[in-house]
């Protein structure tokens, strides 16, 4: 079994009233022998501070939140991770579309 | 008597009332009292089963009416079932609800559908669930279609956070439209309240050692309602067709049609086949003439996909049906992509790093910084 944290940038309006996240891995990974396995649970955290299974303690990054999930039964050195996204864009000027 | 004597004295008899009239017009007046107030006693009993179906039908489908019938406990509750929404509240201030009203109880427990907010593509049941026997309900709804049918559609369940107040089926539809009718089918769970002598249960009994999964719990209840939908409702909605071609980060798209329900906006594109990056989520909104700005909805689905691992194609924004604007602009302000050649990143589980670079933003001016990061910490 492995542990993952990955961390991710908190949105806009993020605060301590209002904790917003966004799902930053997909929910499967695939294995050197090509197959594909889900992982069934995540969690996300905005605290200071994050706790692998290991003991250790990590500290979140300022303006972060963390995700963390585990993968079930997986012994091989290497995985390709699924993501959700791989880049976000913002816009000076926003695209405008006249709908009527 | 000459003549004229003889003219005169005729004059006066005519001018006299014969006894045989004295109090003819109080009597006339007395007899039309009578006949009116027969008349009034006298309506067929079909008149008022008339009225009394027209009663049925106003408190169904009027909610002025079933406001004006005193059932303002329960607005108070829809209001606040609605509050979270911009869209459905709007659809409360304008009246856009159908009352339903259905009642069963079962084993102390009460179910009441209260509202429905009914339109061509989203059913929004408002039910509330009371038991002086339990001190929490909740449950498990199941939607059944007049066809028996279940795909092209979703179904969640909301519930107020104290437990009280009204709770909330809402069913989407993606391609297909509402039907006439659903079948509500929904089975209770609740805690019970302990008798002060009665013994609390021991700790492996509420969750069991180990790890192992916590018993199912029973099912105290199960209630099913028909629903039919006023179609007035259903067949509510406004398709505008654009075709409009437009250009995201060097990636091609065409807005297809914008859709506006009382519940929702649905923005639909089509991305060009020769796009090298999936689009996973849209920044935007509309506005209209008034200054009204209409955002990504607060909760449920906010876009759907058809493709194969691809992109979304149709995206959702809170309604701007009661605005009734004649212009509609929608403002795209970022994107959120998935490059084609990065749909997976490779992880050294051994090592504890990524072996591939890591999900990136790129700000407006166009230069990729470390904004929105994976920083990857595998432990075994």
């Amino acid at each position: 079994m492995a542990n993952i944290i990955l961390f991710g940038k908190a949105p806009e309006g993020n605060d301590e009233t209002h904790l917003i996240s966004y799902q930053i891995a997909a929910s499967s990974y695939r294995t050197p022998d090509g197959e594909e396995h889900a992982i069934n649970a995540f969690s996300s955290s905005h605290s200071g501070e994050v706790m692998p299974a290991d003991g250790s303690v990590l500290n979140v990054p300022e303006g972060c939140f963390a995700e963390q999930f585990q993968l079930v039964g997986c012994t091989a050195d290497t995985v390709e991770l699924k993501m959700v996204f791989s880049r976000m864009s913002t816009f000076e000027t926003p695209v405008e579309i006249p709908v009527k | 008597m000459d003549r004229m004597n003889e003219y005169q004295a005729l004059l006066q008899a005519l001018s006299e009332t014969p006894p045989a009239l004295e109090g003819s017009v109080a009597r006339a007046k007395a007899k039309d009292r009578r006949r009116r107030a027969g008349r009034w006693c006298g309506i067929p009993m079909a008149s008022l089963g008339g009225l009394a179906a027209a009663f049925v039908l106003l408190v169904n489908f009027s909610l002025p009416f079933a406001r004006a019938c005193g059932n303002i406990p329960f607005l108070k509750d829809l209001a606040a079932a609605v509050a979270f929404s911009p869209s459905l509240k709007a659809a409360v201030e304008h009246d856009y609800v159908q009352p339903i009203g259905q009642s069963q109880t079962v084993n102390d427990v009460t179910m009441t559908v209260e509202y429905l907010i009914v339109d061509q593509k989203q059913v929004n049941i408002f039910f509330s669930l009371k038991s002086d026997a339990y001190t929490a309900l909740w449950g498990d709804p199941e939607v059944l279609e007049p066809d028996g049918e279940t795909g092209g559609r979703s179904v969640g369940w909301r519930s107020p956070e104290d437990g009280s107040g009204l709770q909330q089926v809402v069913v989407n539809y993606l391609e297909g439209d509402t039907p006439d009718a659903l079948t509500l089918r929904f089975k209770v769970m609740g805690d019970r309240e302990r008798a002060p002598d009665e013994p609390i249960p021991a700790p492996d009994a509420l969750s069991r050692i180990g790890g192992e999964a916590l018993p199912e719990r029973e099912y105290v209840a199960e209630f099913t309602f028909d629903l039919g939908f006023n179609p007035a409702f259903t067949e509510t909605g406004e398709t505008i067709s654009l075709g409009t071609p437009f250009t995201l980060d060097g990636q091609d798209f065409t807005a297809d049609s914008v859709e506006i329900y009382p519940t929702h906006v649905r923005l639909n594109l089509s991305a060009d086949p020769a796009n090298t990056a999936w689009l996973k989520g849209l920044d935007f909104y509309l506005t209209d003439e008034n200054g009204n700005r209409y955002d990504k909805v607060s909760n449920g689905i906010s876009a759907t996909g058809t493709g194969h691992a691809g992109g979304m194609t149709s995206f959702r924004l809170e309604s701007s049906y009661f605005g009734r604007a004649e212009h509609l602009t929608v403002h795209i302000a970022g994107c959120t992509w998935l490059d084609r050649d990065r749909e997976y990143v490779t992880l050294d589980l051994a090592q504890g790093k990524a072996l591939s670079p890591p999900a990136r933003r790129r700000d407006a001016g166009g230069d990729y910084t470390s904004g929105v990061h994976g920083q990857y910490h595998p432990f075994r």
